[in-house]
C-alpha cells in the first residue's frame, strides 16, 4: 500500500529521509513537468530546470507545509513563484503584468493553413500566461479554483474568470480550425 | 469546487492532452542536487549554553572536601549536597558528549 504524502512529508522532516523524498518527486515530477512546459510554451528544458528547482525549494522549506492545502497545491505555487522569478530575472513579463496586455494573440483566418491546423496544444500557447495557468490547473490537473487561487497566489473571482476566459478563447479558435478543416 | 459545463466537450478535449511525462532520470537528478538540510541556528547555541549551565552547577555543587571523599569511594561520606553534585557532573558530561555529537552532524 502506497504511503500518504503527509507520511512521506513527516519522514522528510523528522529523518532528512531522502527516499521519501524521492517518492514525493516520482508521484508529482509529470504534473509539475507538464504544467511549467505548458506555462514555457514548450520550453522543456527550462521546464525542467525549472521543476528541479521546484523541487529543491520544496525539500528546503518542507517544514514549512502546515497541510493547509493539499501538497500538490503548495507545489504548484512554489512551480509558479520559479516561472515567474525566471521571468523576471529575464526581464520578461511577469504572470501579473501579462494579465494587463491589451493584445489578444487572436488566429484569424488569414493564418492560413497553420491555424486550420491549430489543436489544443497549440491554442493553449496562445492564451495569456495567467489564463494559461488558470485553465491548466483548473482543468488538466483537477484544482479547484480554490486551489488554483492558492498556488496563483491571485484572488478567487481573478482565477474564475481566467478559466472562464480562457475557455471561450479556447473554444472559439477551435470551432474555426475546424470549421476551416470541413 | 469548479463548475464544469454537463458534457463539456473542451474539459475532456483538455484532460486528454494531459500526457504522463515518464520520469527519464529527473528524479535522481533532483535527490543528487539535493543540499544537506541546514539545521536551526539556535540548536548550538542551546547546547553550548546547556553546557556551560551544567558546568557552573557541577562547579558550586562540589563543596571543598567532597571531591576527595568522591575520589577515595568512601560512600559514607555523600551527602544529599554531593549526590546533587554528582547528578549536575554527569548532567555536564552528557551535555559535552551531546554536542560533540552535534557538532559532528553539522553541515561541513
Amino acid at each position: 500500500m502506497p504511503f500518504a504524502d503527509a507520511d512521506l512529508i513527516a519522514r522528510v522532516i523528522l529523518n532528512d529521509d531522502h527516499n521519501a523524498f524521492g517518492e514525493l518527486v516520482r508521484r508529482y515530477q509529470s504534473p509539475m513537468r507538464a504544467f511549467l512546459i505548458r506555462m514555457t510554451r514548450g520550453d522543456s528544458h527550462l521546464a525542467d530546470d525549472l521543476a528541479q528547482e521546484t523541487f529543491l525549494r520544496a525539500w528546503k522549506n518542507l517544514a514549512s507545509f502546515r497541510g493547509e492545502a493539499r501538497f500538490a497545491t503548495w507545489l504548484f505555487g512554489i512551480a509558479v513563484n520559479e516561472y515567474r522569478a525566471t521571468l523576471r530575472r529575464r526581464k520578461e513579463l511577469a504572470l501579473e503584468e501579462v494579465d494587463e496586455l491589451p493584445a489578444d494573440p487572436e488566429p484569424s483566418s488569414d493564418d492560413g493553413p497553420a491555424s486550420a491546423r491549430l489543436d489544443v496544444n497549440e491554442a493553449l500557447t496562445r492564451l495569456t500566461a495567467a489564463e494559461r495557468a488558470a485553465i491548466v490547473l483548473c482543468c488538466q490537473n483537477g484544482l479547484s479554483h480554490d486551489e488554483a487561487a492558492r498556488a496563483l497566489g491571485s484572488p478567487l473571482g481573478t482565477v474564475k474568470t481566467n478559466v472562464r476566459r480562457g475557455k471561450e478563447k479556447l473554444r472559439r479558435w477551435l470551432e474555426k480550425s475546424t470549421s476551416m478543416l470541413a | 469546487m469548479n463548475e464544469h459545463e454537463p458534457n463539456d466537450s473542451l474539459d475532456a478535449l483538455l484532460r486528454d492532452q494531459a500526457a504522463y511525462i515518464d520520469d527519464n532520470g529527473f528524479t535522481r537528478r533532483v535527490l543528487t542536487a539535493l543540499p544537506r538540510r541546514r539545521r536551526s541556528a539556535l540548536r548550538p547555541a542551546i547546547v553550548l549554553g546547556a553546557t556551560a549551565l551544567a558546568c557552573a552547577l557541577t562547579v558550586l555543587g562540589f563543596p571543598t572536601g567532597e571531591v576527595l571523599a568522591i575520589a577515595r569511594l568512601d560512600f559514607s561520606a555523600i551527602t544529599v549536597s554531593s549526590v546533587s553534585a554528582v547528578a549536575a557532573a554527569l548532567v555536564a558530561i552528557g551535555s559535552i558528549v551531546w554536542r560533540a555529537v552535534a557538532a559532528s552532524d553539522s553541515p561541513g
